[in-house]
Parts: structure tokens; sequence; C-alpha cells
């Protein structure tokens, strides 16, 4: 019953396309009689055994090449029916062994379903596969995820990392490793001092097994890689074409590690500067492969972006070391300056004094004093802030400082207006004509009786003018008739001329007044 | 009256530019002191600290080449009052609790700090 070949009229073309389908499965199919006696193999079954249909005949599959890998089809006699080596369950995938005519086993999995005709089994279709070894599997899947893993974490501190030094050793270290070199260096360019060198590191061998030689030069084996950002993967160097042209050693120099396997990758930047290259060897031929050099240019890519960002990282340091070297001699200059500014200002004083002594009036001598320090207090204060612009209002407690002690200074002066900040040349400018109004008002002014205020308001327009007024009310009636003295002067001549500003004067009965307006005065250097 | 206060108090004045160190003299002698040296260099202000008695020093920090720093430590040694009259507007973080006068300064700014300093040179 169980012949393909041999059914009811009219069947036969239907029967010629089913033996078409069956042998162009690539699966192995085997259909067994209840003895399981092969009755029918497709071509994958014959590839698989290596026997045919014929040389099977009159013998259990079992007893050919057929072995199942379960107790039971073990304990099993070769002539039991189907049902005990492939029981009826076993519509389950299965592990078997093969043994093919030539002697090899192969590892299999197989599939058996039982042919039933009229409540009976009467035959068994068998579908089997072959596998890799299980163990040899799991290898490989181990193996491949050992790459993956060092892939993944070579990128990652790759990533992390800005110091040279590191990141070549450890691009060195993951591509030996994972090209399966027995030794791997990293050739890399660096520029230090202002001088081009070439560094490397080593993977797989001591330091010493290559001190002794030069670096790798634009030869014929080399050139391409370093020069052109070519990967030169090689099964066996010493008959690569390019191989021994150059001079002087022609090859390998004498005492140099044995390499037949050689694979050289170029780490290239993105803007297609060469950074060097990864060179590995092995002394046995044939060691890397196409998936080697697909791992090692992966690792190069990689390097190269934390090669750039290293370079990026160096510069950067080396400029804000640069800069904090010019602000630190900046720093000293401007102290200097501020000191030696200061002992001029003491010198001046000191000669002043020396030279007035005995011939000019108290009065004189101590107006001239406290126009030196008004100038010199100034000086501190634009020095505290390192010759930036400072604060108006600071500006003008420091004019009022010598004269009123900081309690009554707020009682009878009042300062009123937004945070303006003054550039040095118009606060120097600026606390002179304060200290000569004050000077001014204790002498005839406001600041003559107890009762005298000063009021002192100021304001910033639109265009950066600087609009100030100053009042004197509740004091001593003022003598109109007053001189042009210096102080007068240096305000509103001075002040006006010096910074293109405008100063009004105005002396009343009921007090003096002045109002200062200065065009942007955080503007000048 | 401050004056009086400060009759026949000795004073180390160590300063190094003549013209200042002339003016200094005139206004510590104008103040009712007794001016000892005055010295421009570190080894004359040392001598004089040993042979001389000294109420109170009044010190230049910049003396040419070299700092009266090392003065400062010697005269808090023997607990002898003192300040620094500087251009410097920055000083040794170590001395800085020490008094100061910023260069240039008034009579009246120099009284004031050694008024407050001879009460340091009477107290126990």
């Amino acid at each position: 019953m169980l012949n393909p070949t041999e059914n009811a009229p009219g069947c036969a073309t239907r029967n010629s396309v089913l033996m078409a389908l069956c042998d162009h499965a690539s699966e192995a199919l085997f259909l067994l009689d209840p003895q399981q006696h092969c009755v029918f193999m497709n071509s994958a079954a014959e590839a698989l055994i290596g026997f045919s249909l014929d040389e099977l005949r009159g013998r259990p599959l079992h007893d050919v090449a057929f072995h199942g890998v379960s107790e039971e089809a073990h304990r099993s006699s070769r002539s039991e029916p189907v049902e005990r080596d492939f029981p009826v369950s076993s519509g389950m995938a299965e592990r078997g062994v093969v043994l093919h005519r030539d002697g090899e086993l192969h590892p299999v999995t197989y599939t058996a379903r039982p042919v039933h005709e009229e409540g009976h089994v009467v035959g068994t279709v068998l579908e089997v596969r072959r596998t890799r070894g299980q163990g040899q599997a799991i290898e490989a899947l181990e193996e491949e995820t050992r790459i993956l893993e060092t892939l993944h974490r070579t990128g990652a501190m790759l990533a992390s990392k800005l110091d040279l030094e590191e990141i070549v050793q450890a691009v060195t270290e993951a591509a030996t490793t994972l090209s399966g070199a027995r030794f791997g260096a990293f050739f890399y360019n660096v520029i230090r001092d202002g001088k081009a060198l070439q560094l490397y590191t080593l993977c797989g061998a001591p330091r010493e097994a290559f001190a002794a030689f030069p670096q790798p030069r634009h030869t014929a084996v080399f050139g391409p890689t370093f020069a052109e950002g070519v990967v030169i993967r090689s099964d066996n160097i010493r008959r690569d074409p390019r191989y021994g042209l150059n001079a002087p050693y022609r090859g390998m120099p004498p005492r140099h590690l044995p390499v037949t396997s050689y694979l050289s990758v170029p780490v290239k930047a993105c803007n297609g500067t060469i950074h060097g290259a990864l060179i590995f060897g092995h002394e046995d031929a044939g060691v890397f492969t196409e998936r080697s050099e697909r791992i090692v240019t992966a690792i190069a890519a990689q390097a190269s972006v934390a090669l750039d960002n290293a370079a990026l990282f160096e510069a950067a340091q080396q400029e804000i070391a640069e800069r904090q070297k010019v602000e630190a001699h900046q720093k000293l200059l401007i102290e200097e300056l501020n000191h030696r500014v200061k002992n001029m200002l003491a010198t001046v004083q000191s000669i002043a004094k020396r030279t007035l002594r005995g011939r000019a009036d108290q009065i004189a001598m101590e107006t001239f004093q406290n126009r030196l320090l008004a100038l010199s207090q100034s000086h501190s204060l634009i020095m505290r802030e390192n010759w930036r612009p400072v604060d108006l209002r600071e500006l003008a407690h420091t004019a009022f400082a010598p004269f009123l002690d900081a309690v009554s200074g707020a009682e009878r002066v009042q300062l009123d207006g937004p945070d303006i900040r003054l550039a040095p040349k118009v606060a120097l400018a600026l606390g002179m004509g304060f200290h000569e109004l004050v000077a001014n008002a204790v002498r005839h002014g406001a600041l003559r009786s107890d009762q005298g205020r000063i009021e002192i308001r100021w304001r910033e327009m639109d265009d950066n003018t600087l609009h100030l007024s100053w009042v004197e009310q509740e004091g001593p009636p003022v003598d109109v008739v007053q001189g042009q003295g210096f102080g007068l002067q240096l305000l509103e001549k001075g002040l006006a001329h010096e910074l293109g500003g405008e100063v009004r004067v105005h002396l009343a009965r009921s007090g003096m007044s002045c109002e200062i307006s200065l065009p942007d005065p955080a503007k000048y250097l | 009256m401050t004056a009086m206060s400060l009759r026949g108090l000795r004073v180390l004045l160590v300063e190094d530019e003549m013209i200042v160190c002339m003016d200094l003299e005139d206004m510590l002698r104008d103040l009712g002191c007794i001016v000892v040296g005055p010295a421009a260099r570190m080894h004359q202000a040392l001598s004089l600290i040993d042979r001389e008695p000294i109420d109170l020093a009044m010190l230049d920090i910049n003396l040419g080449c070299e700092t009266s720093y090392p003065l400062a430590e010697r005269l808090a040694m023997l607990g002898i009052p003192h300040f620094f009259s500087t251009g410097y507007a920055d000083i040794e973080p170590a001395f800085r609790d020490r008094p100061r006068l910023q260069k240039p300064f008034s009579e009246t700014q120099l009284s004031s700090l050694l008024i407050a300093l001879r009460g340091a040179v009477h107290s126990p």
C-alpha cells in the first residue's frame, strides 16, 4: 500500500508533482513502513545519509543510518514496530544522530508523524534536519556575546575618556582580543610642543619586543594604511607581493616577532586625516577573517571619535592654562601699577608738604592734601574692582567718608538712584568732583551747620546719559558772591571738558545746587 | 591733645623711599614721637630692633628687593605692636590681620592708628 508510485488510475501526474515537491524540499524526508523499512526518500534524505533507496531495501533505517537519542529509542529492538521507535506522540522535534555512509556522525533534529489508514498505523513520515552540535552552538553564541560585549564596553569606555594614552591602550587591547591576533599595536600621530611624533602602544607583546626596530615607514606594506588609509588583510603577508620590497630589511628585521597573518586598519579622523593605524599579527596563517576586519574597523571608528575628542579636550585645556597664565600675569601687572600709583601719590604728597612747610597757610596745605587723598581714594575703589566699572553710590560714599562719620552721614546726606557703573576714567573725574562739592559744603554750604542736608539723586536716560543732581538744603545762608575757585572750575570745566558732559552750578541764598549730565558713563576705557 | 598722648612714644620707622621717609619723620615728630631709625633695609631694621628700645613699629612692605614680612614676624615674637604703611592693596595672607595704612594717608589717619596701637603698648 505505502508505495507512492502505485495508485489509482489518473494519479500518475499527481504523483510526479508530489515527487518533484519532495525532491525540492531542503529537509530530508523518509517514509517508513511498519517494519521501519524505508520506502521513500527525497534527494535531501539521500544526501544526508549517503545511501540510495535501493541500498536500504530490506533493512530497517535504524540499522543503517538513523539513531534516536532518547533512552526509549536506544532500548527498543530494531525490529519493533514503528510506534516504539517513533512514538505516536512525537509530533515534536527530537534530537538524534545520523551516520553518513562515509562514517561521519551528524547531529540532527527530527519529527516523526504516523500515517493512519482505517484506524491502523501503516507507516511513519520522518523529517530530519541537520543541526550544528549543541555544545558548538552554545560556544559560538558565547563567543558572539563576548565580542559584542567587548565592542560595547570599548565604545562606552572610549566615549567617556579624554586622556589620549588611556584611549589608545584600551583600543589596542580590545582590537587585539577581538581580532584573534597574537599581538597588536596602535601607531598614532601626535603633536607635542609643536613637533609631530608617532607613538605606539602594544598588546600581547612586551615593549622590548619592538624597541630595537624603527617605526613603520611608508613602505609597500605599511604605506597604504598609514598614508592612504587602506585596510590590508593577508592570510600570509610573507607571500604578499608587497612584502620584502623595501630596504634595509626586505621583510621583517631579524628577531622580529613572527608574523604570518597580518591585518592593518587605519584610524581616520572625520576630516579625513589619518590619526594612525592598528596593526595585528599572528604566527599562523589565515587567522584574520573578514569578520575580524569588520570588528577592528568598527573599533577604529570608535577610536577615531575618541581621539578627536581627546585632541579637542587637550587643545581646550591648553587654551585655559594659557589664559590663566596671562590672567595671573595681568593681575600681577595691575597690582604693581596700583602700588606704583599709590607710592607716587605718597611721594607727591611728601614733596608738596616739605616744599610748602612754613611757606603756605595751613588751610591751603590741607586743601591740597585732601584733594590728593580724594584722588587716591577714588583710585583705590577702581583698583578694588580691577579697573572695571565701579558703583556710583560707592564712589559718593568714598567722597563723603573723610568728612562725615557713617551715622551722621546717613542722616544728612541722601543718596537716591539706581545702580549705575562708572568707567574708571569717569569715576576718577566724578570722584574729584564729589570731593570738591563735599569740601565746599563743609566750608561754605549745608555741612557748615548741623541742620544742613544734601540730596543727591540720579537717573539714567534711554540714551544712557546719566543725570545727577546735587541739592543742598536747610544750611546757613549762602554768600552768593563767591569767586571762581579751583573747585568750581574743576566741576564746571573739568567734568564737562574731560567727559563731554554738562555741569551747571547754581548758587542761591537757600543753598547751592548742581546739575551734572554725562553721556554713557560706563563706556570709557 | 593727640600729640600729648603720643609724646615720647618710640616708633621704629622702616621706609625705603627717601622723600616719603623724610615726610613721615616730620609727621611722627610733629605728633611728639621719637623716631627710631629710619631704616631702609631689613638688616638695618633688625639691628635697630636688637639695640634700641622700641614701643611701636611702622613698616613699609616693599623695601626694594626685599619685603618687611620677616620684620613683622620678629616684632610679633617680641610682642611689639606694628603696622604696615604701604601702596600695596594686597598683602600676604599670613599678615592680613596686621593694621595697615594705605598710602598716601593724612596726619589724622596716622595719629588715630598710633593712638589705637599705643593702647596695646601699655596693656598687659
